[in-house]
C-alpha cells in the first residue's frame, strides 16, 4: 500500500509551526496513506488533552485524525514485530556491561509499521531511530563520546535488526515542508520584494529546527545555497 | 538497586551535602550530568530523581543569589533529608531510602507559598533540561521523554533551543540525497 509512517516527533514539529495543514495538499499529491501508529496517536493526542499547555495543539492534531487525513493503525502483526523489533534494538549496545534501552516501542511500532505496509518511508525527526537503523556504527561512537564510556556491541542483535529493516526509508518533517515548499504551498507566507522566496524557506527551514526537528545549521545552509 | 549506581549515589550525596551548604552552583550542575550520564545508561529511577534534584538546587541557589530570598530552611531541611539518605544506604536500609528519595521532592510544601511556586517550575523545567540531555547522550526522544515523566510535545519544543543537532556528527544520509528521495516521492521535479 502506498503510503508514509508518521512519527509523534514529526507530527509534533509541524502542528507546534502551524505548518500541519499541508499534510492535506500534500497527502493529495501522493496519492496515498498518511499512517501514524496507535503509540504515536496516544503521545499526540491522548497524553496532552491533559496537559494545559499544549491541550489546543492536541485538539489541532485530533482534527487531521477526524478529518481523514492522518489515519491510525494498529494491528496484532504490528505489535508483535515491534516487540521483537524492540527486544534486538536494545540488546545492540552496551555500556558498563549493562544493555542500554535506546528506543521505546512507540519508535519501534513505526518501523514495524513500515515493514508491514511497505511503506514509501518513515517520517521521523529525532535521530535515535534513523541512525540505529542507516548508521549503527555513528551511533555507537555517539554514545561512547557522549556517556564517556566504551560502547560494545552486540554484534549478533543489531546485525539480526538491520537485516529486518533493511528496506526501510526516512526522510523527516523538514523534507514534507520544503516539499511543499517547492510546490508553492507556503506561497501565501512570502514576502515582497527581493529576496522573497529564499526569506520564506529561511524562515520556514528555522523554525522546524528550532522546534525539534533535528537538523543542523549547516545543513540548512547547504539547503538555501543549493535548493536541490 | 544496581551496586554501581548505590556506590555512584553514596559518593554523589556527599558532594551534593557540599555543594548546598556551601552554595555552588557548578558543582551541583556537574553533579546532575554525572547523574545524567548514569541515568542515560542504567536508566534507573534514582539517577534520573538525584539528576533532577541536583540541577534543581543548582537553580534555586542561583535564583536566592539575585533576589535575596531566605533559602536557609529548605536548605538545612534538604540537607538533613540527604544525610539520613546516605545513612539508609549505608545499611543496606532500601525501604527507608526510597521513602526520603520521595521525600525530597515533596519537602517543598513545608516552605512558603512563593518558593514552593517557584521549586515546583524549577523541578518541571529540569525534567525537561536532563531529558534533553540523555536524548544529547543518543537515547531516542520517546524514551528520554518516558524517563523524565515528561511529555514529548515539552521535550521537543525544548530541544529545538539547544544546540544538539549542531554539536553532533552529520547526519547518515546527505540532505541531497535526502530531499532528491522525498521528491520522488512527491514526484516534485
Amino acid at each position: 500500500m502506498k503510503c508514509l509512517i508518521f512519527d509523534t516527533g514529526s507530527i509534533i514539529s509541524l502542528t507546534l509551526n502551524n505548518l500541519t495543514w499541508v499534510l492535506e495538499p500534500l497527502k493529495k499529491k501522493f496519492n496515498g496513506k498518511f499512517f501514524v501508529t496507535s503509540e504515536g496517536k496516544k503521545e499526540l493526542i491522548d497524553n496532552p488533552l491533559h496537559i494545559k499547555r499544549y491541550e489546543l495543539e492536541a485538539m489541532q492534531t485530533m482534527s487531521f485524525f477526524n478529518d481523514g487525513i492522518l489515519e491510525m493503525v494498529y494491528n496484532e502483526e504490528i505489535r508483535k514485530n515491534a516487540e521483537h523489533l524492540l527486544y534486538l534494538a536494545n540488546h545492540s549496545y552496551k555500556a558498563d556491561g549493562n544493555y542500554i534501552t535506546i528506543v521505546q516501542r512507540a519508535d519501534m511500532e513505526g518501523i514495524a509499521a513500515s515493514l508491514f505496509f511497505n511503506a514509501s518511508a518513515y517520517v521521523v525527526d529525532e535521530r535515535t531511530t534513523r541512525w540505529l537503523v542507516e548508521k549503527p556504527n555513528q551511533l555507537k561512537n555517539l554514545l561512547s563520546k557522549k556517556m564517556n564510556t566504551p560502547i560494545e556491541v552486540d554484534k549478533t542483535n543489531l546485525s539480526l535488526f538491520r537485516k529486518e529493516v533493511a528496506t526501510i526509508r526516512f526522510i523527516r518533517s523538514i523534507e514534507i515542508i520544503y516539499i511543499a515548499f517547492s510546490l508553492g504551498l507556503l506561497d501565501k507566507y512570502k514576502p515582497n520584494g527581493k529576496d522573497g522566496e529564499k526569506k520564506l524557506l529561511d524562515g520556514v527551514l528555522w523554525a522546524m529546527k528550532l522546534r525539534g526537528c533535528a537538523i543542523s545549521e549547516k545543513e540548512i545552509e547547504e539547503i538555501l545555497t543549493n535548493r536541490y | 538497586m544496581n551496586l554501581e549506581v548505590k556506590k555512584h549515589i553514596e559518593d554523589l550525596i556527599h558532594y551534593i551535602i557540599k555543594g548546598i551548604t556551601q552554595h555552588q552552583t557548578v558543582l551541583l550542575k556537574k553533579l546532575s550530568n554525572q547523574s545524567i550520564r548514569n541515568a542515560s545508561i542504567h536508566q534507573d529511577e534514582d539517577s534520573i530523581t538525584f539528576a533532577i534534584i541536583t540541577y534543581s538546587l543548582s537553580k534555586i541557589i542561583e535564583r536566592n543569589r539575585t533576589t535575596g530570598t531566605d533559602i536557609t530552611t529548605f536548605c538545612a531541611a534538604m540537607v538533613k533529608n540527604l544525610r539520613q539518605m546516605r545513612s539508609s544506604l549505608e545499611q543496606n536500609n532500601l525501604a527507608s531510602y526510597n521513602m526520603l528519595l520521595k521525600r525530597s521532592l515533596t519537602m517543598i510544601n513545608q516552605t512558603d507559598d512563593k518558593l514552593s511556586g517557584y521549586i515546583q517550575e524549577v523541578i518541571e523545567k529540569s525534567r525537561i533540561s536532563k531529558g534533553s540531555n540523555i536524548y544529547a547522550n543518543g537515547i531516542s526522544l520517546s524514551q528520554s521523554a518516558s524517563l523524565l515523566g515528561i511529555t514529548q510535545w515539552a521535550l521537543i519544543d525544548y530541544i529545538g533551543k539547544t544546540r544538539i543537532s549542531d554539536s553532533t556528527p552529520s547526519e547518515g544520509i546527505s540532505i541531497k540525497d535526502r530531499i532528491l528521495f522525498a521528491k520522488s516521492l512527491f514526484n516534485v521535479p
